[in-house]
């Protein structure tokens, strides 16, 4: 048997792949034409290419089925018949009691059988819901606040993202759990599995699986409520743009004081950290 | 699935709609079935560890930074229940010692009993078992990629973020797993001998 040219031996492959620029194609299909040890190589190559894909295995249709029910199932904890719709700044209400005995309570029960101690993937720590300040306090996270600030999160008291829905916005309130029905029905998947994750996560996270997002206009609204209750007379933050992650809005806003901020609001919870701007950086003020 | 369409689905599934998440499990809960089914060798361990890829990844999710493919991410904590569960079972003695990323097992565990395969099944059956003994007897570096092209369908450059290599690396030791399993298979004679190549061979005979 001829031996193929040992150049087009690499080509050949990534035909197989369809990984071949279009100058190599036409490279290759011209070689072949003349080259009957290279066309025999391409079509055994490729035979054996066609039996590898016949080995693969067809999974049984039962398990798209269990798939899905399961991950329906743990959406719908605790309370199986609603569907889960509430505004995840109303499940930070009590994230930090709730949840973190949701997490506790399921790391006990689906335990180490299912998730084994060396998982790599990151799961909520109990740590990191517990270590949420009381939710009486609000704070802003900094970077190198000016003035003396806590440098714990913002927690969004409002009841709603959507103001429409409570008719007002309430932020910093800190009225007590509504019902029973409503404490339990706090059910980010997350929170169900078992496994405290490496290191603690931020706290806003958590709840993004369940979280509606926001609109443009509705984190602006939250940003404003929140600059109100700060002090700010008639804020008018700026907007500047979404995060290229596609996970916050970004605004810009001048305090009362002189000092300008950057402000990031999550789309998925409402969060709100600022960092300082400098005066060599404002872009869009002034 | 094209790349923008996907990840305009991870996007939504990351916030927690069901039925993005389904079309993405849709999409890859065959690949994942079988490197389940090649690392725990039976399709009851298989199914079971299948089921709790896919839940882990629905809960970890929003976490996922797609600094890499939703596959490779998928692929990776798939591929770590599956090491997580043989270590904690004990289940497979001879390749506890081994498992890791890069070693993938022998297939031999899906031959099926050839008495009871009517004689097309037979057929194909013959040629499968060429294949999988020869991939048996290929290098597990040469194995290894090569089931990831062919069977997980992971892409070059998912190969090489998986293995930490040069894409031009990947390619090559693609390339070279291949010529070197058929190799293998040339020498066994059967395989070739039920495939259209034969006629081209037989032809050229004189050539050589």
């Amino acid at each position: 048997m001829m031996a193929s040219c040992e150049e087009f031996e690499l080509l050949i492959s990534l035909g197989l792949d369809g990984e071949l620029s279009s100058e190599e194609a036409v490279q290759l299909q011209d070689h072949l034409k003349s080259c009957p040890a290279c066309c025999q190589l391409n079509q055994e190559l490729s035979e054996i290419q066609s039996s590898i894909s016949s080995l693969l295995l067809s999974p049984p249709p039962s398990l798209h089925t269990r798939i899905m029910e399961q991950i329906s199932q743990e959406a719908a904890l605790p309370s199986q018949d609603t569907k889960l719709v509430r505004p995840v700044s109303f499940y930070r209400r009590y994230a930090t009691t709730a949840a973190a005995v949701l997490v506790l309570v399921s790391a006990l029960v689906f335990g180490s059988k299912l998730f084994p101690p060396n998982v790599v993937d990151e799961l909520p720590a109990p740590e990191a819901a517990l270590a949420s300040p009381d939710q009486a306090q609000r704070s802003i996270v900094s970077d190198a606040p000016p003035q003396e600030a806590t440098s714990t999160e913002i927690q969004n008291e409002s009841p709603s993202p959507k103001p429409s829905i409570t008719g007002k916005a309430s932020v910093g309130s800190t009225t007590p759990p509504r019902t029973e029905k409503q404490l339990d029905s706090i059910a980010p998947p997350m929170a169900i599995t078992s496994e405290p994750p490496p290191e603690p996560l931020p706290f806003t996270k958590e709840f993004a699986a369940v979280a509606d997002t926001l609109t443009q206009e509705e984190a602006e609204t939250l940003l404003i409520q929140y600059l109100v209750e700060d002090g700010e007379v008639d804020p008018v933050p700026v907007f500047s743009r979404l995060l290229d992650d596609s996970s916050a809005y970004l605004f810009q806003y001048t305090d009362s004081q002189g000092n300008t901020w950057e402000y990031r609001v999550s789309l998925y919870d409402g969060s709100i950290e600022r960092s300082p701007i400098s005066n060599e950086n404002l872009s869009t003020l002034n | 699935m094209p790349r923008t369409e996907e990840s305009a689905l991870v996007k939504l599934a990351k916030q927690g709609n069901q039925d993005a998440f389904e079309a993405l499990m849709t999409s890859y809960q065959k690949p994942i079935y079988n490197l389940c089914f090649r690392m725990c060798r039976n399709t009851e361990d298989a199914e079971e560890l299948t089921q709790t890829s896919f839940l882990k990844a629905w809960s970890s999710l929003p976490r996922f930074q797609e600094d890499s493919t939703f596959f490779t991410w998928l692929y990776r904590l798939a591929t770590n229940t599956c090491i997580d569960f043989l270590r904690q079972e004990r289940r497979r003695n001879t390749i506890l010692q081994s498992v890791s990323l890069e070693h993938d097992d022998q297939f031999t565990a899906q031959i099926p009993d050839v008495r009871y395969l009517p004689e097309e099944e037979a057929l194909k059956n013959d040629l499968r078992q060429s294949l999988l003994r020869a991939m048996d007897e290929l290098s597990e570096e040469h194995r290894s990629i090569l089931l990831q092209r062919e069977l997980d369908g992971l892409s070059y450059q998912e190969i090489a973020d998986l293995l930490g290599l040069e894409l031009g690396t990947v390619k090559s030791r693609i390339a070279r797993a291949r010529l070197a399993l058929r190799q293998i298979l040339l020498h066994d004679g059967n395989f070739f001998e039920g495939t259209a190549s034969k006629e081209s061979r037989a032809h050229k005979g004189g050539d050589a």
